[in-house]
């Protein structure tokens, strides 16, 4: 097919000619040869820090929440800081995954499997600080509603944190199938090209027994669909319900309506963002540039530009309402963000999600792999502080300023916190190991979009 | 029990389709096409019926919902009615985002499980490969050999730019 | 981790001992204890019990307690009851009359322990009040650094080895012909002090009284005014107009308790003879001082001037060159027309340490004719004030080898002795020294005979607590150790036969019986006892002013100078002399001013901090004449700008784990002091409770004056918020508990929070977890500055669970920890918690605490100070006030038992119960006779935070000033 003839409107989803087989030579190359230094590298890195988080984490669990920074008035600081930054950084691969599909986005494909994966280890991550920022993790699974020895004795379905934990484990178990079942295609193509007997047999399991039969690809492209349908209700309500631990509560600054679509404008936003980052990296390390090119990045860079403005607009509407309610609480806690004595982290968030992402409108820099690069690790800075700010400066001065305390971390929410990272970015490394980080078949599927044969 | 097939081979998929489409009209009675992925068009030249998983996916999410809403009611107003910050005892706004979780969770489950069901796919199995390129750039056109003539067919067929039309007999676990 | 050894006692020697150790345990195990008292049942007149119980004991507890008193005797195993006796029974509590440090209560033991204290109400002094030390002194009983036998040179001996011993020593020094002296501290003991003198008459021994924060200034003017070293008894429900020259009369001068009742009641707007005035002049923030309607920030100097200047108002005599700006002279005129007019109803208190200034004072009162309504000056034989200077002199003459043995009974000169350097060296001149201390400190260190005293609760003796009330003390438990009453090992040493026990009964039949011929001698014993007081008149006559001329103070006055730099020393309302450092509840208690814990340290105005540029925390050396200590600065409102302010009591060497090295030593700086200040340039920082002071002109305490009350009761309350429900309210009928807290009432002393954690069980926390803003204290009180910070307007607010109706804490609890319940408590289920924090999160108020780690509740001997009826709380757990749920409860079932509805009044809740100023109610609002209905119908009444519809149970009533 080296005599193609290429759209001059509209660049190709895969820039270079290429033929099905070499598509799936490309992509899974990165199972099918060695693994290479600076994988190795990399997954090394990440594993040592994780295993210094877990170790972190079992000296807490075993002393007592104690062992971090939190005092009688700052119940919540970095734990529920890093559960609201990695649940965020989730959304963009259900988003990606879903949404796109629904609208029929032909360039997900080259970014949505990783995207998708993403999102699993991220909430994964999220996931691991409810449970360790309660006092007795040990007994947590009392938050389920199970048939009990001690008398009638429920849940109470009125606290946002039981609509967390029922919304995050939901999330996260539609996320993984809803991935899975995307896998299953790729599953079985690298079960077909691999000759080690073991590797079949393996990739033969996981396949289910895929064999690209049309009565199942029928059905699979309705289900993807109805997955896809689900998701996207699903990953909003996620995000909103996350807003909600703070939403309704009677806390200045946290009292506020405006926070679901906030959120989930700032979780779009971080989880573009990361995927950037990630796709800047895995893109050159096993040179996909054909299949993750310079329309995905700039594409995700449009996205980020506009959910960035959304954020930045809803910054200014809390501080309008603030003054706007004449609650002298409401308006404290707010002056009290940008002058008091958290301003710094008030202001770096300022920099890094409203100013910084404007400069995306420019061409040149938003098609600068480095530029995009740096500037995707600033959203995420600036998405923490984000929580950071809504988290510890609302609850450090609220009504009573007899009980006004401040916060600071201690050595263990760090390094829990670089452990979150060591965990997030092991799986990744596993996983464009073992699994195809592009979605094969989708690729081939699209292969054709903007290019004609000549016959 | 054993039995035998004629494939029609090809590498492109438009042409795929082409002949897809005239062996409908000829009345080829079609036993499946295997493709790396999925080639819009195959459905409707093979007359497959629309897919039913979308009527499981409405009925499970609606029980989804009434048993959330059911539930929370039953615990928090039936079984141990309790005095919580002075909300009414059925605090239905605060039973809106378990009741819609619930719902997506049913829903996006069952619909799952009904798709592996229908396909028969489940860890284990095992796939029918007839050529082992099928899941990766090669689309097969599969007929049962008694149901075809299989010199027309593979007349047919190389005429509609199959890079070969071979016979095959296998186990067909059925 | 620091909140791991608080509580860990000092393994010193002597309790290394194997005898006593390992039979520790089993003695201390309370179900052994209360077995073992069920065997010899000694003295126990229960409130409730009846007469013929009290003589079925009483027969043989006197004979017995002698006994049980000096020989310990192990117990090796638990035995079960052969028959079932009536005053320890499992789970209910006993209740005894008795005092501590002289002022009565009643303590309540459970199993045979006591483990909770509360005043008396009998008493007409305090009228059911305790102080901090009171409610805290039950976790000194059992402070396993206590000594545990008798020692000689540091080595335990059996006590009647002992008393040989010490009886040949103390011969051998009569021999060879030098002075034997007995150094006590003040008492107000009629049968100790009876034993005192005769021990003295009987071996020639000289008594010399010594106090460390006694005002000798007051004593030695009372002696030129009236010719004997007695202290003044004030009635400030009597006073309409108080004028108080830095006298910190509602902590640490004088009787804390009783002025304070007797003070509060008179800050009702409602009291017949309406709010008093109340003027406080002082040079640091005092918790009297932040009380006071009016407060002015003036340099001793100043004050003394002051004092001159209303002298010659008051007395209208002549007064030449009086120091004070022409504002000052004319504030000075208006006080004194306030006084003037005020007449015998007007009282002036001062602190001052030169009786020159003292004796003033007493013109003044006297020109005023405030003698004998406000003021008594008595003459009794039943106190023992102290001489310092005879003190002096004693040491002196040691020096020179003329006293040949000397004892220290009740004080510690070693420790809080101004020049105790010059004490340490004569002692080694000394043949014989003991101590009675009950536990190691700086001077039984240096003894080489130690006969450990019983701590308060294991002792018989008799208090003078005003001119005209008497109280008993009497052992609430067997000795936990192996001391002995004091006055018995005088008695040994003096050859007096018989228990003190038998010897006070007999003083009490001969002196005191005699007074009130009533129901014979027993009755009036047995009353005495089971009352815990006694009133008896005719035992002090008023003394009569003679007249002194004032000229010679007043030239005094004028002719002393003063340093730039002064130094002024003032106790702690918690630690005070450093008697009780070792006692973690006291430390661990923020001081009504400064809000500190686990610290002494250097006040420093405003001012002066931004010229040197101190904050608070930094670590300031504060160097004076002979004496320097390097303790934090704390930077206090209300400080003089001339003066520095430390706290006694700190700086203990010899002494338990909690208090060893604590803070430093500031006895030895004499009160106006020249000192220097200089900043070492290291950060200790402070652990404050409340880091900030201001109430951002919130709508937190309302407040208004006395003249706008009068206009209108509703003055300074009538922001009223419009809610609204969206849905239906429960039901509330049944008993619905509520509390109204009256701010006019509450002078900030927080002996309600020391009250509120010995009931509770709240877990002490140390030094750096409360840095590290973790205290456990249910219930804190919030202290905020008004206006100019050199003479802030003060105000306090006790604040605890508000138990909301709609409590924003139980909508956000998952697992259902916080519910509430049918009576209207917001109730926190702890072994549901699983620990989220979200509901203190979700506090507006903050009063939920959280067990950040398990808190060592300390070692076998202090875990019996527990309250049984309260479960311990272990990490992870979220927990604050319950309303003492538990004596909710128990007041049900009383009222049940004797099929009765419940009456107002029968439940009190600890807080409550323990405030000197009746500033809480507590009571079902149901019951529209009940206090707390009315309190809840006052015009003054208001909730905190109205606004968020969180609709509170506890509110308040505005704060009254007399402006």
């Amino acid at each position: 097919m080296s005599d193609a003839h290429v759209s001059k409107l509209r660049t190709p989803l895969v820039t270079e000619d290429r033929t099905y087989e070499q598509i799936s030579a490309d992509i899974l190359d990165s199972l099918e040869s060695k693994p290479s230094k600076n994988w190795l590298i990399g997954f090394s890195i990440s594993a040592l820090f994780m295993t210094i988080g877990f170790i972190v984490i079992g000296y807490q669990v075993g002393t007592g929440i104690g062992v971090w920074g939190l005092n009688k008035t700052v119940g919540w600081s970095w734990d529920i800081t890093n559960f609201v930054f990695w649940v965020g950084i989730g959304h963009a691969g259900t988003l990606i995954s879903a949404v796109l599909l629904i609208f029929r986005q032909k360039w997900r494909t080259g970014i949505n499997r990783a995207a998708e994966a993403m999102t699993i280890f991220a909430v994964a991550c999220a996931g691991l600080y409810p449970l360790i920022h309660a006092g007795r993790p040990w007994l947590l699974y009392w938050v389920f509603p199970y048939p009990n020895t001690r008398g009638p004795l429920w849940v109470n379905f009125r606290s946002p944190l039981l609509w967390d934990v029922v919304a995050i484990s939901t999330y996260l178990s539609v996320s993984l199938v809803f991935w899975y079942m995307g896998l299953l295609p790729d599953l079985a193509t690298i079960r077909d090209r691999t000759k080690s007997k073991f590797r079949k047999y393996v990739y033969g399991v996981m396949s289910f027994g895929w064999d690209g039969s049309n009565r199942t690809w029928h059905h699979f492209e309705v289900l993807c669909l109805i997955l896809a349908g689900l998701a996207t209700p699903l990953v909003l309500s996620v995000h909103t319900i996350v807003s909600m631990d703070f939403a309704t509560s009677v806390i200045p600054g946290w009292h506020t309506t405006i926070f679901p679509p906030y959120f989930v404008a700032g979780a779009i936003f971080s989880g573009f963002a990361m995927v950037l980052t990630l796709l800047i990296l895995t893109r050159k390390v096993l040179n996909w540039e054909n299949y993750v090119t310079m329309g995905h990045i700039e594409a995700m860079c449009k996205v980020i530009i506009l959910t960035g403005t959304m954020v930045g607009l809803a910054y200014g509407t809390e501080f309008f309402i603030a003054w706007y309610s004449g609650n002298e609480y409401e308006q404290y806690a707010f002056i009290n963000r940008a002058t008091g004595p958290y301003w710094w982290a008030y202001w770096s968030m300022i920099s890094c999600n409203v100013i910084s992402p404007q400069l995306l409108w420019f061409k040149k820099l938003r098609t600068n792999l480095v530029f995009v690069f740096i500037l995707s690790i600033f959203v995420n800075i600036g998405m923490w502080f984000e929580r950071f700010v809504i988290i510890t400066t609302s609850l450090h001065r609220d009504y009573l300023p007899s009980s006004w305390a401040m916060y600071s971390p201690t050595w263990v929410e760090i390094w829990t916190f670089i452990g979150t990272f060591g965990l997030f970015f092991t799986l990744y490394f596993l996983f464009i190991r073992l699994l195809p980080g592009i979605a094969v078949a989708e690729v081939k599927s699209v292969y054709k979009f903007a290019r004609k044969n000549k016959k | 029990m054993r039995k035998n097939f004629v494939l029609a081979i090809y590498d492109d998929e438009e042409k795929l389709l082409a002949a897809a489409f005239k062996a409908r009209e000829k009345k080829y009675k079609f036993y499946d096409i295997y493709t790396p992925f999925p080639v819009h068009g195959l459905d409707d030249a093979m007359d497959i019926k629309r897919s039913i998983l979308p009527y499981v996916t409405f009925v499970m999410g609606l029980i989804g919902l009434i048993v959330a809403i059911s539930t929370q009611i039953w615990m928090s107003a039936i079984d141990w009615p309790i005095n919580v910050g002075g909300k009414p005892f059925i605090s239905l706004p605060a039973f809106v985002p378990i009741s819609f979780e619930l719902t997506v969770f049913f829903a996006a489950h069952m619909t799952v499980g009904a798709f592996l069901f229908m396909n028969k796919l489940f860890p284990g199995k095992k796939p029918v490969i007839f050529d082992s390129a099928q899941t990766c750039h090669k689309f097969i056109v599969v007929h049962e050999k008694d149901a075809v003539d299989f010199d027309e067919v593979s007349k047919f067929y190389t005429d509609n730019g199959a890079l070969e039309v071979t016979e095959n007999s296998r186990e067909m676990e059925s | 981790m620091s909140n791991k050894d608080i509580y860990k006692t000092q393994k010193s020697e002597d309790q290394k001992d194997a005898y006593w150790q390992d039979v520790e345990n089993k003695v201390l195990d309370p179900k052994a204890l209360s077995n073992e008292f069920a065997e010899d049942e000694f003295d126990s007149f229960s409130v409730k019990k009846t007469r013929r119980n009290f003589l079925k004991i009483m027969g043989f507890s006197v004979t017995a307690l002698p006994l049980t008193g000096c020989i310990k005797i192990p117990v090796r195993k638990a035995v079960p009851y052969l028959y079932k006796n009536d005053v320890v029974v499992p789970g209910v509590a006993n209740w005894y009359a008795t005092s501590y440090m002289g002022y009565p209560i009643l303590a309540k033991t459970r199993e045979g322990r006591p483990i909770k204290i509360e005043g008396n109400k009998k008493s007409i002094v305090t009228k059911g009040g305790a102080n901090t030390q009171a409610q805290a002194s039950v976790i000194s009983l059992y402070d396993s650094y206590r000594y545990n036998s008798a020692m000689i040179d540091d080595k335990k001996v059996e006590w009647d080895e002992f008393d040989t011993k010490a009886k040949e020593a103390l011969a051998a020094v009569k021999e060879a012909g030098k002075e034997i002296v007995l150094v006590t501290g003040e008492s107000t003991s009629p049968s100790e002090i009876k034993v005192i003198n005769e021990f003295a008459k009987k071996l020639g021994v000289t008594v010399v009284t010594y106090s460390s924060t006694s005002n000798q200034a007051i004593l030695e003017a009372n002696a030129q005014s009236f010719g004997k070293r007695v202290y003044a008894d004030y009635n400030y429900e009597m006073a309409d107009v108080i004028l108080s020259f830095g006298a910190d009369f509602l902590g640490t001068f004088g009787d804390d308790v009783g002025s304070s009742k007797q003070y509060v009641s008179r800050r009702d707007p409602k009291h017949k003879r309406g709010l008093s005035k109340h003027v406080q002049i002082e040079s640091m923030m005092s918790m009297t001082g932040m009380n006071a309607d009016k407060r002015f920030t003036r340099t001793l100097e100043e004050q003394r001037n002051f004092v001159l200047a209303i002298y010659a108002a008051v007395s209208s005599e002549n007064v030449e060159g009086i120091k004070l700006s022409e504002d000052d002279k004319k504030l000075a005129m208006e006080i004194a027309k306030d006084l003037k007019n005020a007449g015998k109803n007007a009282v002036v208190v001062s602190d001052d340490k030169s009786s020159a200034v003292q004796i003033l004072v007493n013109k003044i009162n006297s020109a005023l004719g405030a003698y004998g309504t406000t003021v008594f000056a008595r003459d009794n034989e039943f106190v023992m004030n102290s001489n310092n200077s005879e003190f002096t002199q004693a040491i002196s003459k040691m020096n020179e080898g003329k006293v040949g043995a000397m004892m220290f009974l009740n004080v510690n000169p070693a420790y809080d002795y101004k020049s105790s350097d010059k004490l340490v060296s004569a002692l080694k001149k000394a043949d014989m020294t003991m101590s009675f201390a009950t536990a190691k400190d700086e001077t039984s260190a240096l003894c080489k005979f130690v006969a450990p005293n019983n701590h308060a609760f294991e002792t018989w003796s008799d208090n003078q607590v005003n001119h005209e009330e008497f109280s008993f003390t009497q052992p609430v438990i067997q000795p936990l150790f192996g001391s002995r009453m004091a006055s018995e090992t005088l008695m040994s040493f003096a050859g007096i036969s018989g228990s003190f026990h038998d010897y006070m009964k007999k003083h009490w039949d001969t002196k005191f019986y005699a007074q009130s011929k009533k129901d014979g001698e027993i009755n009036f014993w047995n009353k005495t006892l089971h009352d815990g007081v006694v009133v008896l008149g005719g035992f002090s006559s008023e003394l009569s002013a003679k007249n002194v001329s004032s000229s010679n103070s007043i030239s005094k006055i004028k002719s002393m100078s003063y340093p730039k730099m002064a130094v002024q020393t003032y106790m702690k309302s918690a630690i005070t002399d450093g008697e009780m450092a070792n006692n973690p509840f006291l430390q661990e208690l923020p001081d009504p001013v400064t809000k500190a814990t686990w610290d002494n340290y250097v006040m420093v105005s405003p001012k002066y901090a931004n010229e040197k540029s101190i904050k608070s925390g930094d670590m300031v050396t504060l160097k004076g004449k002979s004496h320097s200590v390097t303790i934090p600065a704390i930077v206090q409102p209300g400080t003089a700008n001339n003066s520095f302010a430390v706290a006694v009591g700190y700086g203990r060497k010899v002494a338990g784990k909690v208090a060893k090295n604590l803070g430093g030593n500031a006895f030895a700086f004499d009160n106006g002091e020249e000192v220097s200040l200089k900043k070492t340039g290291e950060f200790k920082g402070l652990a404050q409770t409340q880091t900030h002071h201001s109430m951002e002109g919130r709508d937190i305490i309302r407040e208004t004056t006395y003249s706008e009350y009068l206009k209108d009761p509703k003055a300074g309350n009538h922001k009223k918020a419009r809610l609204v429900n969206i849905y239906p309210e429960h039901k509330k009928d049944g008993h619905q508990w509520a509390m109204a807290i009256d701010l006019s009432q509450c002078t900030g002393c927080s002996a309600c929070i020391v009250s509120c954690s010995t009931e509770n069980n709240v877990p002490v926390v140390g030094r750096q977890e409360v840095a590290n803003r973790r205290e456990m204290h249910w219930l804190r009180i919030d202290r905020y500055y008004k206006g100019d910070e050199n003479e802030p307007e003060v105000m306090n607010m006790p604040m605890l669970c508000q138990h909301c109706e709609n409590a924003p804490c139980e909508n956000v609890c998952p697992v259902l920890a916080t519910v509430h319940s049918s009576d209207g408590i917001n109730q926190q289920i702890y072994n549901r918690c699983v620990g989220t924090r979200y509901c203190a999160n979700n506090c507006p108020y903050k009063v939920r605490r959280f067990n950040w780690f398990n808190y060592d509740r300390g070692d076998s001997m202090a875990k019996l100070a527990l309250n049984p009826d309260i479960s311990q709380r272990s990490r992870g757990v979220m927990e604050k006030c319950s309303f003492c749920i538990q004596r909710i409860q128990e007041g049900k079932l009383e009222a049940k038992k004797e099929r009765r509805p419940l009456k107002d009044g029968d439940i009190q809740v600890a807080c409550q119960q323990s405030c000197p100023g009746d500033g809480i109610v507590f009571g079902d609002m149901n019951d529209p006779k009940s206090k707390i209905s009315e309190f809840l119908g006052s015009e003054r009444n208001y909730t905190v935070l109205e606004e968020l519809n969180v609709r509170p149970r506890v509110s308040y009533l505005t704060k009254v000033r007399n402006k």
